[in-house]
């Protein structure tokens, strides 16, 4: 059992700099022995860097043969190397599961030996934890690029989710970081993953019974900071992930500085933390505020204000669009105000059919109207001062930050 | 009159029957909790399954289905004037239908919070509730603010539908069983006290090693761990003992 502890350990820190860790995107009611799925998701624990915990998030193996300078794993570095057995994934899962101490299982793996003796592997330890423990539950899988097409297959059949990791948003950075990858081997599998999902989706409507391929869909991850690529280009990039292959998410990982290369920042460089705050909030604001990438940056202006967040700096750079009159405007206008999300919009919408909205509703409803209160006009009163100025509420809004940021650190 | 019950959902709902069908009452509050006062006479009510059944009915007519499911949420939190909420609830669902669309009029938000408060409780013990293995029974003990445990029961029960477990509540010394067929509430008087199976410790360990492992140290920010997860809800959570 200790060898197994520590083959466990192994690779988890093989893992970890992985961000993905959701298990939302299904609702399956216990179709086998153990497990079912939530469309919400459920987080499970915190680490102590604050993250959510929901999937035993580990490694087939973290042998591997490529050598992508950014990556721990790469088979120039130094590390102890291992590999699970099927069988033992399996049981670890379940054992894990029974107890709840997670939602389910995110196994990727380092390319070992060749990416289909990798893929191989992992459906073994997948096909075991289904149908031996008639595991139910939620499993996220990784896509290993150069995967022959049917093995693809078979692995969307087991699985909830499945991701290949971009990494790089272009073909010159992964030329100098990553040689062994290239676009086209990265994207092709995710073209030919989506139109099966559609075509699954088709055939679910005729046929009930039929199985499932991938109900969550696909996510991918892109590294902020190794490469000299822009905000521009990152949040181009996912825009057109979800445009053309109907991505669930695009998640951004700091660059945690972990070899001395030239070609990448120093190891003591601190990872940009708040630049991937940035690219988070402007990643919300594509996919459930109906925002596109050339509202929020472009050619000249590539790089997020790292002072204002996304949302407030469109504003501020629109000025001549608010005030907006909450009692009076659309649903999708009331998500361009700074400091009204989907949610307090929803109950905006709803409310004010049964009488006028005041400043003191809006409070209620969970507006942030420190931000809000500047761009809009409440049964017709505006309570961000005297005039409407971007360089007054600019001045405004940095004070405030300069306060949070104080007892933030 | 004030109206005291005996601290059940049927003799909430027998109380407002009596409250709305025969003779308003200047209070409805639980018996345990009420404190007598020369000023206001007061009355026991005894729990009545008809008539609770039927102020069900007329809530979900009269207001809506989902009304009926905030005052049942309401009514499982420790918010002490819980019932004067729901009242207000009523009297305002009466008069203007459903109201469960309105979230910041005064009568109905008190109702929206408590209902977004049980529910957000509900949603983290379906995450943080920790089984141990009991040799082959599947154990947890929570102690959570609300009394959620029927509320999470079903989410179990579909999830383990093939294994025996118990769900115990310390402190208000109750539990949902299952027992693979069905699951049941029922109270426990005395704190319960078990030996766990040896391979139960294998798993913690492998368990508490894999938390430590998946953690970045650069990053590490404890202020949103414990934004996340209070301490309060800790002392049950094998990683953190």
């Amino acid at each position: 059992m200790d060898k197994l502890i520590s083959k466990l350990k192994i690779l988890a820190e093989g893992a970890k700099y992985d961000v993905s860790c959701s298990s939302s995107g299904v609702e399956r009611r216990n179709k086998g022995k153990l497990g079912n799925s939530r469309s919400f998701g459920i987080c499970h624990t915190w680490s102590s860097d604050g993250r959510c915990i929901s999937l035993l998030k580990v490694l087939m193996s973290n042998n591997c043969i490529y050598d992508c300078t950014y990556c721990i794993n790469r088979v120039s570095n130094d590390i102890k190397r291992t590999s699970f057995f099927p069988e033992e994934i399996a049981k670890i899962t379940y054992e894990f599961y029974r107890r709840n101490y997670i939602e389910g299982l995110f196994l990727s793996s380092a390319v070992e030996k060749n990416p289909d003796y990798t893929t191989e592997n992992i459906c073994k330890a997948l096909e075991i934890l289904r149908f031996k423990y008639g595991f139910s539950g939620y499993i996220h899988v990784k896509g290993i690029p150069n995967t022959s097409k049917d093995l693809m297959t078979k692995l969307g059949f087991l699985a909830d989710r499945l991701s290949i990791n971009i990494e790089l948003p272009s073909e010159k950075s992964l030329k100098i970081l990553a040689p062994q990858k290239n676009t086209k081997t990265l994207l092709l599998p995710m073209k030919n993953l989506n139109n099966q999902i559609m075509e699954n989706k088709e055939e679910k409507k005729k046929y009930k019974a039929s199985k499932n391929f991938l109900p969550a869909g696909q996510t991918t991850q892109m590294i902020v900071g190794a490469s000299q690529d822009s905000d521009y280009q990152l949040l181009k990039t996912s825009q057109n992930l979800y445009d053309r292959f109907q991505l669930k998410r695009v998640f951004y990982s700091a660059y945690i500085p972990v070899v001395e290369n030239s070609l990448l920042p120093a190891v003591n460089t601190k990872p940009p933390l708040k630049r991937e705050h940035r690219l988070y909030q402007a990643d919300w604001l594509l996919r459930f505020y109906k925002f596109r990438a050339d509202e929020l940056l472009s050619e000249v202006n590539r790089n997020f204000d790292l002072e204002f967040d996304p949302k407030i700096n469109w504003a501020l750079n629109n000025i001549h669009l608010f005030p907006k009159e909450v009692n009076e405007v659309s649903y999708d206008e009331l998500l361009r105000i700074p400091g009204i999300g989907p949610k307090s919009a929803h109950r905006i919408v709803k409310e004010r059919k049964f009488f006028k909205l005041n400043y003191d509703n809006l409070k209620k409803m969970g507006v942030v109207l420190k931000r809000a209160k500047y761009f809009l006009t409440c049964d017709g009163r505006y309570h961000g001062g005297i005039v409407i100025k971007p360089e007054i509420i600019k001045y405004k809004l940095g004070e405030m930050e300069n306060d949070r940021q104080l007892s933030f650190f | 009159m004030d109206y005291l019950y005996d601290s059940t959902y049927t003799g909430l709902m027998t109380s407002l029957y009596i409250h709305y069908k025969y003779k308003k009452s200047t209070g409805i509050l639980s018996k345990k909790l009420y404190q007598k006062s020369l000023m206001v006479d007061y009355k026991i009510v005894k729990s009545n399954v008809e008539f609770s059944s039927k102020m069900e009915n007329i809530i979900e007519k009269r207001i809506s289905k989902k009304a009926l499911k905030f005052i049942y949420y309401t009514f499982l939190s420790t918010e002490p004037k819980k019932e004067k909420y729901i009242i207000k609830f009523i009297d305002l669902g009466f008069k203007k239908g459903n109201i469960t669309q309105l979230y910041s009029h005064e009568d109905t938000f008190p109702i929206q919070k408590i209902f977004d408060k049980v529910s957000k409780e509900k949603h983290r013990f379906l995450g943080i509730l920790r089984f141990k293995d009991l040799n082959g029974i599947l154990f947890s003990e929570i102690s959570p603010d609300n009394d959620v445990v029927e509320l999470i029961m079903p989410h179990f029960v579909d999830r383990f539908k093939s294994e025996n477990f118990i769900i115990f509540d310390d402190k208000r010394l109750k539990a949902g069983i299952h027992n693979q067929k069905q699951w049941y509430i029922t109270n426990i008087d005395e704190k319960l006290y078990s030996k766990f199976s040896d391979v139960e410790e294998v798993y913690e360990e492998m368990w508490k090693e894999y938390f430590q492992a998946i953690a970045i140290a650069d990053r590490k920010n404890t202020k949103v761990q414990f934004q996340f997860l209070p301490l309060r809800y800790r002392k049950n959570i094998t990683e953190f003992k």
